[in-house]
């Protein structure tokens, strides 16, 4: 490479890098967290690096070497390691570095275009975009598989100790990144079995490296065994050992659009059968040669590697443990990129641009969503500004398998003030347990036990916080009780993927409560407030507040309309909304309500005195209810007196 | 029915689409019969001819191997798979824009007299095949003007050329100015919005379409060079040898815009109309794939051929005609009504039957329900056509059905409200006999009808509800063994049964064991179906063992609930119970 040359591909190798991590980013910004994140950012809220390892080990599989940086991490973040983004940046960093070794390691293999084009395939591919980004130990099995691949073809170039030192490092970072890095460096051997010629004194050497890898695992080992011998081993929700096994990862895994990536994937291999046969051709040289199919037999690592790990995987997964799942297998990605990219290389300039923009546009406009989320930071920022410690908070959540403890830990740690075990309640959902940190007042039944438990919880609180997914029946008996005492004051509908939460906000009914007036036949206002007096000037928000008590099961949509009149009884300014909690629909009988909403004073209202009137109407239909006293008898107006209020100018 | 001039006739009357392929597509018919495989093969041949010219053209601007790419990617195409086998014109137009591309390169190439004739012999077959064809003259001869250098003489002839071609049309300018001008816009075409482009594009494109993708951006930056360089025409055509690649990408592109253009005055783009850029187009992409590595050609060709072979797109899928005609043909009599509704295409519903069945119905046979009255200038008009159950169609239908034997009610969706005045009175006289069903773009449904025979009368009640009211054995009671014996019996709800029951027909021997029995639901409505007071006929055969000794068997029936197989008691016509499961019917003479 040429002066000039070689900045400039150090100044498109940074562009490459910098805009894949953008995107990625770009991607994850507004992504909430998964369990695994959330584990591990709550793990850092409540454990110290020993008591890490400790938590790990109670698990057996993983080790916990990444999990300690990612608690480092988060616990150097302070209170931003809370945030999703921020935290996140961590693997934005691994992923860089990864991106860094894979271009190293294709420019080491065949020139710095096959290591530009593998970080592109890499880059651009919606799996390792969805991966790499979590905040989980993916990103970082991706930088040591290329770590040692990179640094395992580097040794056996030039076997000197620095370069054994880089391969023993990064192999035992891959030991303690994911146990799948055990298929890595398993893979590693047997590649360097079938591709380096044999010399005695370097695959001596070679084997005392990966034992040198091994024996780092020795601490890690009886917690492993245990886990596989004691335990159940596998996971519930491995790749079936069938057809379906190869079929999801090529599903999951291949680049989009799936046909171009095909296409290069044929190509590359083709590629590199062409070197290998045009070498064997040329019959074997003589010589110092180190591998035993010349040049192109060094290239055929990206294939062998990954072969083995696929084969140990399966045959695993099959015949011992059931612990395959795609996401393991990243390991297999950044050499399908470079198989991809020796695919690239091959075309002429005009396929190959065709081939980047025909990848770039659909990187660059869709994300495949590999899992869905649930929106827990839309439930914080929901509850924010009305929470204060000691509220209840009810959890009826049946998602996946560790949600509930799950939302407890994220509710813990983000709500302000804190939310302590005993001031939530589950109410069915899942019994996953993280051992290190088990919730508390979980009831599977409703009977009288689970019953009385939940009285006793609720009992003196303000404040209580119902929270649904997948609603069942479970829920209706402590609803009845929640509803006997509270009123819903406020709901929101909670979105993130495809995952769609409620959150009811109650308030505990107050015992001042008296009939004030009747709309229709089965509702009553039982009581108002108006927070900051009557006085008010004009531009003002008017926080208002009113109590219902549904006597019967309203059959329509209602809403509750508020208005100022002025002398004439003509209205100046209004409030019509459905109530601040539950549709009028969802109304049971004998249950209270409270609506919260505010009226804004016109800014060109001139002072004096105006009523403030209530009504109710049929949100279809606009009809207003009419209304009666509490005594039954009829009012003339559908809109009843509350008091006045006296405006005076800002 | 129609013979050439008649065609004519009823082709000038639409106006649009000139005569010349129907009067080949009738003769045709007229020559091998109206099977679906025979008439198709029309389309088989012109598709044959297609894919030769396709590879001509190819080798005449580029080589062999593009040659064969290109019949490849042509061949593979899913649009062209589905559009170049059914028996329309569109084949016949894929055929034509090869033909005028070929031929017209090679009088343009070489001023022959014959290549002259034979390009105005295939641009007169492509005005008569179908209107976008003018578009392809017209991409024709603006890419002739880009291309072309200035040469007066060439010029001149060319032109002359596209007059002759022109003039051949002039007998039919008149219906098409009429039918462009008379007419208003067809529903089905696609408005001139860009989602048009991405709808054709979806179309048109190969599977997978991102390889098709890959071939069209190589193509376009992919130069021709010298490569390709057997015979130089730079004394003809402008832009070097790129001129090669101008000449199959400019037709289509000019075809695109005139047809986007036209489309914004007279709606007329469809995705098949389109098929005249499919062959300029896949001998540009196998441009780009000729071009490319041979690993890269060897993946493209793989990755194209697996879904060619294992997926068929189905543009667009017709009523299930077939499966009505076979449902029906083997009970049908000359005589039969036809209750129809609920189906898209009416008329050519009514068209196949025509054609189809071993005698054609007659029309006034033939009742529609739920479609508009008024007559489109049609090959043949129909009779019978109801939009609602006004009391005159009512009294009309039931006239109709005096003295009919059968009924054969064929629907698709099923508008009750519409349906039901006409089948209460179906359902005074006549009895569902048979069901059946087929999906295709919906599921239709076909019900075979028969009359209540006057002379029945109360023979047995099987539970509470269901009377059996007489039965039939066509083929008599002397039976072989061996024999499929055909037998029907007519019952009647007394009550609506609400269970679902099975009728049981049982062969005894002289011990009164079983020999041979025939279980299953009747053969028309479930029972659960079945409405107080209507009356109801199973068909169903009943094979006699072929060990059976000769001798006289006993014939039973019983009825019996699906869900816990228990029989139903049986008792006489005045409410005696029989004691007995099964109703002794007659006594079979089994021979050998």
């Amino acid at each position: 490479m040429t002066r000039v040359e070689r900045p400039a591909v150090i100044l498109l190798a940074a562009l490459l890098l910098l805009a894949s991590v953008a995107l990625h980013t770009a991607h994850f910004h507004d992504r909430n967290f998964r369990e695994d994140e959330i584990y591990t950012v709550h793990a850092a809220q409540i454990m110290n690096l020993s008591e890490v390892v400790q938590w790990l080990g109670m698990g057996g599989v993983h080790p916990p070497g990444w999990r300690l940086a990612a608690v480092g991490w988060v616990q150097a973040l302070g209170e931003a390691g809370k945030s999703e983004p921020i935290v996140r940046h961590f693997s934005t960093l691994v992923t860089l570095i990864a991106l860094a070794l894979l271009w190293r390691l294709g420019a080491d293999l065949s020139g710095w275009p096959l290591g530009a084009y593998a970080v592109f395939v890499l880059g651009t591919l919606p799996f390792a975009q969805f991966y790499m980004h979590e905040f989980r130990p993916y990103g970082a099995l991706v930088l040591v598989t290329a770590g040692c691949t990179l640094a395992l073809l580097r040794w056996v170039r030039r076997p000197t100790f620095a370069r054994a030192l880089l391969f023993v490092a990064f192999g035992v970072a891959a030991l303690q990144t994911h146990y799948y890095g055990g298929y890595l460096l398993a893979g590693l051997a047997v590649a360097f079995v079938l591709l380096v010629r044999w010399e005695r004194s370097l695959y001596l050497r070679a084997f005392g490296l990966f034992f040198a890898i091994a024996f780092s695992l020795t601490a890690w080992l009886l917690p492993l065994l245990h886990r596989f011998v004691a335990g159940a081993g596998g996971v519930t929700y491995a790749l079936p050992s069938d057809r379906r096994f190869f079929q999801q990862l090529y599903d999951e895994m291949m680049p989009v659009p799936m046909a171009i990536g095909d296409l290069l994937v044929i190509v590359g291999v083709l590629g590199m059968a062409q070197g290998l046969v045009g070498w064997l051709r040329q019959g074997r040289p003589a010589g110092s040669e180190r591998y035993r199919f010349g040049p192109p037999g060094r290239v055929l690592i990206v294939l062998a590697v990954p072969a083995v790990a696929l084969a140990l995987a399966f045959v695993t997964n099959r015949f011992g443990t059931g612990n395959a799942t795609p996401k393991n297998l990243i390991i297999l990605v950044p050499f399908m990129a470079l198989v991809a990219a020796l695919g690239v290389r091959q075309l002429p300039w005009q396929a190959r641009l065709a081939v980047i923009l025909l990848i770039t546009y659909p990187a660059l406009t869709t994300f495949r969503t590999y899992r869905t989320n649930a929106p827990y930071r839309e439930l914080v920022a929901f509850m924010t500004p009305d929470y204060r410690p000691g509220d209840k908070v009810i959890a009826h959540v049946q998602d996946y398998a560790a949600s509930t403890q799950v939302l407890f830990y994220y509710l813990h740690d983000r709500l302000p003030g804190s939310l302590t075990k005993a001031d939530m309640f589950h109410i069915g959902g899942s019994s996953h347990r993280f051992p290190y940190d088990p919730i508390a007042n979980q009831v599977y039944t409703a009977d009288e036990e689970a019953l009385a438990g939940f009285e006793r919880f609720l009992d003196g609180a303000e404040r209580a916080w119902l929270i649904t997914y997948n609603r069942s029946e479970l829920l209706d008996p402590f609803l009845e009780v929640l509803q006997r005492h509270y009123a819903d004051a406020q709901k929101g509908v909670l979105v993130a993927d495809r995952t769609v939460y409620e959150i009811v906000a109650y308030r505990r009914i107050p015992e001042t409560l008296a009939p004030l007036a009747r709309f229709g036949e089965a509702i009553r206002l039982e009581g108002w407030t108006l927070p900051e007096g009557v006085s008010v000037r004009t531009c003002q928000e008017v926080p208002f507040e009113s109590w219902w008590h549904a006597l019967a099961a309203p059959e329509a949509d209602l809403g509750i309309g508020l208005a100022l009149a002025d002398a004439s009884g003509m209205g100046v300014a209004r409030a019509d909304a459905e109530p601040s909690g539950l549709r009028s629909l969802e109304w049971r009988a004998d249950t209270y309500h409270l609506d919260r909403r505010t009226l804004r004073v016109p800014c060109d209202l001139p002072a004096g005195d105006y009523p403030l009137l209530v009504s109710m109407y049929n949100v279809k239909t606009g009809e207003a209810l009419p209304a009666f006293t509490p005594d039954g008898a009829s009012l003339p107006s559908p809109l009843v007196y509350l008091t006045t209020l006296i405006v005076s100018e800002r | 029915m129609l013979n050439a001039a008649e065609t004519a006739q009823w082709m000038g009357q639409s106006g649009i689409h000139p005569a010349g392929w129907r009067i080949l597509g009738v003769y045709w018919v007229k020559l091998v019969g109206v099977t679906e495989g025979a008439t198709r093969w029309l389309s088989a041949l012109c598709t044959i001819l297609t894919l030769a010219l396709v590879y001509r053209l190819s080798v005449d601007l580029f080589d062999q191997q593009t040659g064969l790419y290109a019949l490849f990617l042509l061949g593979t195409t899913p649009l062209i798979i589905f559009y170049m086998r059914e028996f329309r014109p569109y084949p016949m137009l894929a055929l034509v824009t090869a033909g005028l591309l070929l031929s017209f390169l090679r009088w343009v190439r070489r001023l022959r007299f014959n290549y002259a004739l034979l390009f105005v012999m295939f641009g007169i077959t492509a005005l008569q095949t179908h209107y976008f064809a003018a578009y392809v003259l017209a991409g024709l001869s603006l890419t002739f003007v880009t291309l072309a250098r200035w040469d007066r003489g060439r010029y001149l002839r060319a032109f002359g050329l596209f007059a002759a071609i022109a003039l051949s049309f002039t007998a039919w300018l008149l219906p098409v100015i009429n039918g462009l001008v008379a007419h208003g816009p067809l529903g089905y075409p696609l408005p001139t919005k860009w989602s048009t482009l991405v709808i054709v594009h979806d179309d048109l494109q190969l599977s997978p379409p991102s390889l098709g993708q890959l071939l069209l951006l190589v193509a376009l930056l992919m130069p021709v060079g010298a490569q390709f360089v057997r015979r130089p025409c730079k004394h003809i055509f402008r832009f070097g040898e790129e001129w090669r690649k101008g000449y199959i990408l400019l037709v289509p592109l000019f075809v695109l815009a005139i047809a986007f253009a036209l489309n914004t005055w007279k709606s007329s783009i469809t995705t098949r109309n389109l098929i005249v850029l499919l062959p300029p187009l896949a001998v540009l992409l196998a441009f780009a794939l000729r071009r490319l590595p041979w690993q890269a050609q060897v993946a493209i060709v793989t990755l194209i051929a697996v879904p060619a072979l294992t997926d068929f797109r189905a543009y667009r899928q017709g009523p299930a005609y077939r499966q009505m005609v076979n449902f029906i043909e083997s009970h049908y009599e000359p005589d039969d009504r036809f209750l129809i509704t609920g189906i898209n295409a009416a008329r050519p519903l009514a068209f196949y039957l025509f054609d189809r069945l071993p005698t054609r119905p007659t029309k006034s046979n033939l009742f529609f329900v739920g479609y508009p009255t008024f007559h489109l200038l049609k090959l043949e008009h129909l009779e019978n056509l109801i939009l609602t159950p006004e009391p005159e169609a009512l009294a009309d239908f039931a006239d109709s059905l005096v003295g009919a034997q059968r009924l054969w009610y064929l629907y698709g969706k099923e508008d009750r409200a519409l349906l039901d005045p006409f089948l209460a009175i179906l359902q005074k006289d006549f009895a569902l006999y048979r069901i059946g069903q087929a999906t295709t773009d919906i599921t239709y449904h076909f019900r075979e009808y028969r009359r209540v025979p006057a002379n029945l009368r109360d023979l047995a009640h099987f539970g509470e509800t269901i009377s059996l009211q007489g039965w039939n054995l066509p083929g008599g009671v002397s039976v072989r063994a061996c024999q499929e014996v055909p037998f029907e019996s007519w019952w009647r709800a007394l009550d609506a049964p609400g269970a679902d029951l099975g009728i049981g027909l049982v062969l005894a021997d002289a011990t009164g064991q079983g020999v041979a029995r025939v279980d299953a639901e009747p053969s028309g409505a479930r029972t659960l179906d079945w409405a107080a007071g209507t009356y109801h006929l199973d068909g169903r055969t009943l094979r006699v063992p072929c060990d059976l000794p000769p001798g006289d068997y006993p014939l039973l029936i019983g009825m019996f609930d699906m869900v816990s197989t228990e029989p139903l008691p049986i008792y006489t016509p005045d409410g005696t119970p029989s004691g007995s499961t099964l109703y002794y019917l007659t006594t079979l003479t089994v021979t050998p």
